[in-house]
């Protein structure tokens, strides 16, 4: 290995450019891959945050909701009976109207959140101040996207252009369908949802979806099935499926996930195929270097190595630069353009990108397993 | 330049397998680009065009809503001052609401009910079949033929008691991305009121409005909004462009094709330049047996114009089989316009970089380069 590091390490110095121009090109292609991942990322954190944003592991729709948050009205005695099931530790009622808030005279859309505190409804991360608890009285949240757009705590807002409320707390990013959440005890969305949606009438206790803990040691899919079988023995008929399954039901997240995930794995062939002709290209332009080297002594193990660890420093070189290049277009691009980069999407296409340029690397390998020394001395030395 | 041609053609067909990978990469990326436009298109399409493609001059949404069409509701007894304003020759309410059907007993699916009568300025434009006539009758978007609604096909409302019968389909009219049925306005009431059995009150999502000949749009929009504060009017395709999402999905595609444009380029002319560096020893051989050096950059050239144009074979090839293979609800279509920007751009690049590393080959002195160790 220390001699494949001094041949990488001495031509490198004898042709800087060679190894940056290879990088230059998978830069390009490595940016395309992690902007594309972030986009489906963001795309879809933004589409389903709020759902990502609690501590459950079930969720409770009525049947005729089919999995819709929007859609969702349990009734209030399915949700208390939910906490009588076997295995149930604890359940919340979540319910979501689409809103507006205004701010120091703008308005912006908004997605009001009916919660109830110290349940799994509750959001898991406040970034600042406090959630609102049930029954206190024009109070609430807003989530760190609308704390972005100017909104801090202590502020005054006016919640679908008729109540006004104070801010006591942010919580971390919660979007819903692309649009940010303000956080409401029970009591701020009833009236709130009442206005704006005259035909549902007021409710007087939260009718949305059902959030459920199941206890230490329970099986969420054990405990789903047999929710829905004691809610039916009260002619309550609900749906209950796992967490990842409800957010997977979000309007519009699968087919973002299946436009823009074919899109991603046509990006990766492309650079698995660039890869490969890019150390093709290389095996070939070094053929008699290696036909003399293989000539000299040298085991073909080292030329492989030569091969992988030129490839690795074209990866760390091409992962580096892209990852600065999608970062700063993320702090360039308006906040409309849901471009978020985070480290995990960074951590996914690093890894991407390693594999796709290792199995180009593969392919100049089993080329370069064919240089034959006699040949190519005696023919084109 | 039939010596550049055969050079060309006989270095293309030296190398077969180099050949086909370079030009199935370059395809595999402008038709990456191509892709994001139409699929980017196609997505926005299938989540507005009941707006977008809406004949209606104006509609009338509840200020609040912001533009989010499931948050408005409008006070019907702002319809006849709508009405009554100045400019305005028509006007209808719409509504619209999402639940769930089975088409001739299929599946469950969700999908968009609109209530809108046939003779209202929003009413969407039957293609096949007839406009509805009883209450009981629905228009639907073809764009969803695949599930079965078709004309003579029947639709059961899953949350509530109801069965329509489909009598004609629309195009380009879908919305949300889901099924999307048209019933007069009063049967979509009925089943608003069943929806909620709690509650009384049915308010229209929006009013359309159709202007009298010469009116001012934005003159009578204006006026609107001035007589009612609660009220906001504005064309549908503005409506359409500014729904929620609408915005940060055109600019993900917008993005991601804008991303891989530079990419095709940057990719094509590094390949290019590589390529052409490759060749060095090649082309000081061809010039110490005297070939002039016009003769090897015209070969090279014409090679990359063949390379880009098989690579945009390959990406019409992979765009095609997009188009076919794509689920009917998001009907791409290849603009052939778009593949010729994107070829030439990057038959531009391609060009740009080989002409750089063939300018060396103009300045060598070929015996240097055959001394010179490989």
């Amino acid at each position: 290995m220390r001699t494949a590091t001094r041949l990488v390490w001495l031509e490198a110095r004898r042709t800087p450019t060679r190894p940056i121009r290879a990088a230059v090109t998978l830069t390009v292609l490595a940016t395309l891959a992690l902007v594309l991942i972030t986009l489906l990322d963001t795309l879809e954190q933004r589409g389903t945050g709020l759902l990502r944003a609690v501590d459950a592991d079930l969720v409770v729709f009525n049947e005729e909701a089919r999995q819709q948050v929007l859609r969702s009205r349990v009734p209030r005695p399915a949700t208390i009976g939910v906490g009588f099931v076997d295995g149930v530790h604890e359940v919340g009622v979540l319910s979501v109207v689409p809103s507006t808030v205004t701010h120091d005279g703008e308005q912006l859309r908004s997605m009001l959140v009916g919660f109830n505190a110290r349940t799994p409804a509750e959001p898991t991360r406040v970034l600042e101040g406090r959630v609102p608890t049930d029954g206190e009285p024009n109070i609430v949240a807003v989530d760190a996207a609308l704390h972005r757009a100017g909104i801090d705590v202590g502020d005054r807002i006016v919640l679908g252009g008729s109540l006004e409320v104070e801010v006591v707390g942010v919580v971390a990013e919660a979007m819903f369908l692309q649009q940010p959440t303000v956080w409401a005890p029970p009591d701020v969305w009833a009236r709130t949802g009442a206005r704006a949606f005259p035909e549902r009438g007021y409710a007087e206790a939260l009718v949305g979806i059902g959030l459920v803990q199941v206890q230490i040691g329970e099986d969420p899919a054990e405990v789903a099935p047999a929710i829905v079988a004691d809610l039916r023995e009260e002619d309550l008929d609900v749906e209950v499926v796992a967490l990842a399954e409800a957010i997977r039901a979000v309007p519009g997240a699968s087919a973002i996930r299946v436009t823009f995930g074919s899109l991603v794995l046509l990006a990766l062939v492309v650079i698995v195929v660039v890869s490969a002709g890019l150390a093709l290209l290389q095996v070939d332009r070094d053929r008699a270097l290696h036909a003399e080297l293989r000539a000299l002594g040298a085991p073909p193990g080292l030329l492989s190595a030569t091969l992988l660890l030129r490839l690795g420093v074209v990866w760390l070189l091409a992962t580096t630069a892209a990852t600065l290049l999608t970062a700063s277009l993320a702090a360039a691009v308006p906040p409309a353009v849901p471009l978020a980069v985070r480290p995990i999407t960074l951590a996914a296409t690093a890894v991407m990108l390693a594999l796709a340029i290792g199995v180009g690397g593969a392919v100049g390998l089993t080329r370069l397993r064919g240089v034959d020394p006699a040949e190519l001395l005696g023919g084109r030395g | 330049m039939s010596t550049a041609r055969t050079l060309a053609g006989r270095q293309l067909r030296r190398a077969p397998w180099m050949t086909a990978a370079i030009a199935g990469a370059l395809g595999a990326l402008i038709a990456l680009v191509a892709l994001f436009e139409v699929v980017g298109d196609a997505q926005v399409r299938s989540l507005s065009g009941a707006l977008a493609e809406n004949d209606a001059d104006l509609w009338v949404l509840a200020a609040g809503a912001q533009g989010a069409l499931p948050a408005s509701r409008v006070d019907p007894v702002w319809l006849d001052t709508v009405a009554a304003t100045d400019g305005v020759a028509a006007v209808g309410p719409v509504g619209e609401v999402r639940l769930g059907v089975r088409i001739d007993g299929g599946e469950l699916v969700d999908a968009s009910l609109w209530g809108i009568d046939p003779d209202s300025p929003a009413a969407p434009p039957v293609t096949d079949g007839r406009t509805v006539t009883a209450e009981n009758e629905a228009v639907v978007d073809a764009a969803d033929r695949h599930l079965g609604a078709v004309p003579g096909a029947h639709v059961d409302l899953a949350d509530v008691d109801g069965r329509l019968a489909i009598v004609g389909t629309t195009e380009d009219r879908r919305f949300a991305s889901i099924p999307t049925f048209t019933v007069p306005y009063r049967r979509w009431e009925q089943v608003i009121d069943d929806l909620n059995p709690d509650s009384d009150e049915v308010f229209p999502t929006a009013l359309a409005v159709r202007l009298a000949e010469g009116a001012d749009p934005e003159a009578v929009a204006t006026a609107i909004a001035d007589r009612m504060d609660e009220l906001v009017a504005v064309p549908p395709a503005q409506l359409a462009n500014e729904l929620p999402g609408i915005d940060g999905l055109r600019s993900s595609f917008a993005t991601a094709a804008l991303v891989a444009l530079v990419a095709v380029a940057a990719v094509s002319g590094a390949f290019t330049r590589l390529q052409v560096e490759h060749e060095h020893r090649t082309l000081a051989t061809l010039r110490a047996l005297g070939a002039p050096p016009a003769t090897l950059r015209r070969a090279t050239q014409l090679r990359i114009a063949v390379l880009v144009l098989l690579g945009t074979a390959v990406a019409t090839v992979l765009v095609a089989v997009a188009e076919q293979t794509t689920p009917p609800q998001i009907p791409i279509s290849l603009e052939p316009r778009s593949l010729v920007v994107i070829a030439l751009a990057t038959w531009a690049a391609a060009a740009l970089a080989a002409a750089r590393g063939l300018r060396a080959v103009r300045r060598l002195d070929p015996a240097d380069v055959l001394r010179a160790p490989t």
